[in-house]
């Protein structure tokens, strides 16, 4: 009996304890959250994985982490590939709070592992095994991560956004697809995004959803993938159903706003606020994301992140300016990024904004000038001559020349400079505003003028081709032909009917 | 044999009454199932089947081997402790008979579970590629491509010690090196400078290997593949073209394949059937054709190889449970020759000792080479070896002689990679194992039991 009583005692006196240390360790979170020890709370409903490691191997799962790596790094130099994805995420898992383990393990997918391969869509694969890391998981763990949301934004500005890998026009096409599922042009319906419910319950509550939803279930097709967002892939039936239903339009929307979301951890509203501060942009290219992890990530960055981060987000605006207009076009073979001079505005605005912020940063100013050398001549050649002018004179008055030029001689060495060693997306620029000057001219009937800016086109062309002959260095650079160039041209000026306007 | 196995079924009994044993027969039961929910590859099928053997097979083998040594710990030292032993050295048992008995019910008891696991991940396997090719809109008969094995046939070695004496005699003649160096040193060392020559390709400069392939062993309408990597001195290499010629030394040209390969990374050309319709030597010549000054290394003399076709996976999948099989049966042994020494932890802790040293092979055989222990500067010549280093190369030379023919090869990633375990690997490993292991260690076992005192009061 006494014995008993013991047990009952200690039972209790654990009981006891285990509670008093519950309700102090809710005490202890609290201080070490005001107090900015952590980057953010502890882990809660993590997978079973990452809460055994963390919590039950303690301080050795540092050693295992080594084992894995060191494995990680064998397999790596065999070329044995096909586990380094699920070692990278054991890698990670056990040291989940250190950013630099996330951001390496990512990188050496995306980076050192891809181009070990000769198909592109090899390539591709490990890449997206590099951003899912980052984005699915290093972010989970460290939502805080100001250097993580730099990774993550890195890829898709350098790996994917850049010219330096050689599939990289495979990876914007695969991502332009991928997003395209997302929204039905450049930018998502933010308004229908806002109409949506945000949870199944609610969507389900509207009238005659239901209904909708079961006829789609009955026909073969689910009803909450990204299938039902293209109606070209669903059998005949089920869309009928889609395309009578007045509430079609919703329920796409929805499961559109719920991948972007869970999937692709986009939120739409964000989106919206940096298409309002900085586009809008066409989200189908990667400058757009880069912009968006780096936003993001900046309430979160100090010092130098916080420069890095600014960085990201104008040099990103700059490549939306150079190639940020989509011309795709699937069965015509067509996918062309050319300049999207809308955004002149703003690209100037968010380096004022950069200079006045960083005011130690003298890398920025130079950026910034080295923009407008290059804006000036793509107004020009665009047949902006007016706007041109204006940011000459800006550029005379923020950057005072040691010899001072006129707008004309300016314009000649900056062109010849260009044309000798510019990247290929200056280059591009150039050749599309010669050939838009050209068709300008011949639609206003001055055939002379017409047929001197086709000869620079062309000039231009053949120049960069005869220097870069290499049929790999070409294909990297993607420069389209010609006649694809006079194409879209055509295109963009019947789109815009600029001939009627001016006249 | 009737008493052996009659002490063989007891000890299989007694095994399956440990909780530990319990305890990892359904550790292994819920990986073998679960494990494959939770992994990820690297998105290709291939990949899929490979990480799920590799992993899944690892765990059987880590609990497994687990279990045959902590039963074979336990046989004896855990009888003798519980004094169970009393029973059975009363009667007309012979220690050979004890030790024997125990050995064959734990190796019995592991190798069947081993066989369950090894079976049901083999029926995994083969349902998962069936059902993901039908996913992905294939037919199911894609996976035999997957499930082959395929023999590594590495270049004929060609000798460059004639060169290098040759070499070696005229600098000495011409005073340009000392008198008393090491000869055999010496031509080693340039030996190994004149094939990092010619497996250093500059721009157009070719480089060429030789491969016999026994044509006996050749299937015909299966695809020869040609697998190489190489290097280059860039910081951030970029990919290089180069121009593979395959054939023979009549006609070295009967093949040609145009590569963009990046530096680093391990690339497979896929060469017709038809090309070793024929009794001679296989030439594979590889030029340089990169557009800019890089020169690509082939660093060793697997750099480049052949893989052959040579079976169906099955085969090979089951040498390869053969060959864990073995690994097992020696495991084994080392525990119940520990538990015939020892008692239970005692010999917990000298078969793991003897299982890491086994593990540390490779380490140990590269201390065994190493002449300076503490002098590692690689500036200026090396000073001669003192005294403690001498006797630390003898006591690793040591170790490696005993541990050193025990070293298994790395099954499953062979089987991972396709890649054949012949039978006279099979052979060989078996003879290291059983009769040689396994019959150190019963003797040392056996002598143990004859010298040990079992039936004390306690």
């Amino acid at each position: 009996m006494k014995r008993r009583y013991t047990i009952l005692l200690i039972l209790l006196l654990m009981g006891l304890c285990m509670g008093l240390a519950g309700h102090e360790n809710r005490v202890l979170l609290e201080m070490r959250r005001t107090g900015r020890l952590t980057q953010a709370d502890p882990l809660e409903n993590a997978p079973p994985l990452v809460a055994f490691t963390t919590m039950v191997l303690g301080g050795f799962r540092g050693i295992l982490a080594d084992a894995l790596w060191v494995r990680a790094g064998r397999l790596q130099q065999e070329g044995n590939y096909f586990e380094l994805n699920q070692l990278a995420r054991w890698i990670t898992q056990l040291e989940p709070r250190i950013a630099d383990v996330w951001a390496y393990q990512a990188w050496n997918l995306s980076y050192n592992i891809s181009v070990l391969f000769q198909d592109p869509a090899d390539r591709w694969r490990w890449v997206q095994s590099g951003v899912d890391l980052l984005r699915d998981r290093g972010l989970r763990y460290n939502p805080a991560s100001a250097a993580l949301h730099y990774e993550l934004g890195w890829i898709f500005q350098h790996k994917i956004g850049a010219l330096f890998d050689q599939a990289h026009i495979y990876y914007k096409e695969q991502w332009a697809r991928e997003m395209g599922m997302l929204f039905s042009g450049p930018t998502p319906d933010y308004a229908l995004l806002h109409a949506v419910p945000d949870t199944r319950k609610d969507l389900l509550a509207l009238e005659g959803m239901p209904r909708l939803i079961d006829t789609l279930e009955a026909r073969g097709v689910d009803p909450f993938s990204l299938a039902i967002t293209r109606t070209e892939g669903l059998p005949d039936t089920a869309r009928e159903a889609l395309t009578e239903s007045p509430l079609a339009p919703l329920l796409q929307a929805y499961v559109r706003k719920q991948a972007m979301r869970e999937e692709y951890k986009l939120d739409p509203a964000v989106m919206e606020q940096i298409d309002a501060t900085y586009g809008p942009l066409d989200w189908r290219l990667p400058p757009a994301h880069a912009i968006y992890w780096a936003y993001t990530g900046r309430p979160y960055a100090e010092g130098y992140e916080a420069v890095a981060l600014d960085r990201m987000i104008y040099q990103s605006l700059i490549d939306a300016f150079r190639s940020g207009a989509l011309y795709a076009d699937e069965a015509k073979g067509l996918f062309l990024t050319m300049p999207d001079i809308t955004l002149l505005p703003k690209v100037k605005q968010v380096f004022e904004e950069a200079i006045e912020k960083h005011p130690g940063q003298e890398t920025i100013a130079q950026a910034y000038e080295i923009f407008l050398k290059e804006a000036i001549l793509t107004c020009y050649s665009h047949h902006q001559v007016k706007r041109a002018r204006e940011l000459f004179d800006e550029m005379n008055r923020r950057f005072p020349p040691s010899i001072p030029l006129d707008f004309d001689a300016f314009l000649y060495d900056t062109l010849t400079e260009e044309i000798t060693d510019s990247s290929p997306k200056t280059i591009l620029q150039l050749i599309e505003g010669a050939v838009y000057q050209s068709e300008f001219w011949a639609r206003i009937g001055d055939e002379e003028q017409a047929e001197g800016y086709q000869a620079l086109a062309r000039n231009l062309w053949q120049n960069y081709y005869s220097r870069r002959s290499d049929p790999m260095v070409w294909e990297r650079l993607g420069i389209p032909s010609l006649e694809d160039i006079q194409r879209l041209v055509r295109d963009k000026i019947d789109a815009l009917s600029i001939v009627e306007k001016s006249e | 044999m009737g008493t052996v196995w009659s002490i063989a079924r007891l000890s299989i009994q007694a095994a399956v009454r440990s909780r530990l044993a319990l305890m990892l027969v359904v550790m292994l039961g819920l990986l073998i199932f679960f494990l494959p929910l939770n992994l990820e590859a690297d998105g290709t099928l291939e990949g899929y089947v490979r990480i799920v053997l590799v992993y899944t097979l690892g765990i059987a083998r880590f609990l497994l081997s687990i279990m045959a040594v902590w039963l074979g710990c336990l046989a004896i030292s855990g009888d003798i402790q519980d004094r169970r032993i009393q029973l059975v050295i009363t009667k007309p048992v012979s220690s050979t008979q004890l030790w024997l008995g125990k050995w064959l019910g734990i190796t019995l008891l592991v190798g069947g579970l081993l066989v369950c696991a090894g079976t049901v991940t083999f029926v995994s396997l083969h349902r998962a590629a069936v059902r993901l090719l039908t996913e992905a809109g294939e037919s199911p008969d894609g996976r035999e491509a997957l499930f082959v094995a395929r023999r590594r046939v590495t270049p004929r070695p060609t000798d460059y010690n004639t060169e290098a004496r040759a070499l070696l005699d005229e600098r000495l003649a011409q005073g340009l090196l000392p008198e008393g160096l090491n000869r055999n040193e010496a031509i080693a060392g340039i030996a190994e400078s004149i094939r990092m020559e010619y497996s250093t390709l500059a721009n157009n400069e070719y480089a060429q290997w030789i491969f016999d392939v026994p044509p006996s062993r050749i299937r015909e309408k299966e695809p020869l593949l040609l697998q190489y990597t190489f290097t280059a001195p860039e910081i951030d290499p970029e990919p290089l073209a180069c121009v593979w010629l395959i054939g023979t030394s009549r006609d070295p040209a009967r093949y040609r394949a145009d590569t963009h390969s990046t530096p680093g990374g391990v690339y497979t050309i896929e060469l017709p059937p038809e090309l070793l319709s024929t009794e001679e030597a296989i030439l594979v010549q590889c030029v340089n054709a990169a557009d800019k000054p890089v020169s690509m290394v082939f660093p060793r003399r697997d750099s480049v190889v052949l893989l052959q076709y040579a079976g169906h996976f099955a085969g090979n999948y089951a040498r390869g449970m053969a060959m864990l099989f073995l690994h097992m049966a020696f495991l084994a042994a080392v525990g119940v020759t520990a538990g015939a020494c020892f008692s239970t932890p005692v010999a917990a802790f000298a078969s793991l000792w003897l299982v890491i040293m086994i593990g540390l092979g490779g380490v140990i055989e590269e201390l065994s080479r190493t002449a300076n222990f503490f002098n590692t500067s690689h500036i200026g010549a090396p000073p001669a070896p003192g005294f403690i280093d001498q006797a630390l190369q003898v006591y690793f030379r040591g170790l490696y002689f005993i541990f050193g023919p025990f070293r298994s090869i790395n099954t499953l990633e062979m089987l991972a990679t396709n890649q054949l375990i012949e039978w006279g690997t099979l052979l060989r490993y078996s003879v290291y194992w059983l009769p040689l292991g396994c019959g150190v260690l019963a003797l040392a076992g056996i002598w143990m039991l004859n010298h040990r005192e079992m039936a004390w009061q306690g």
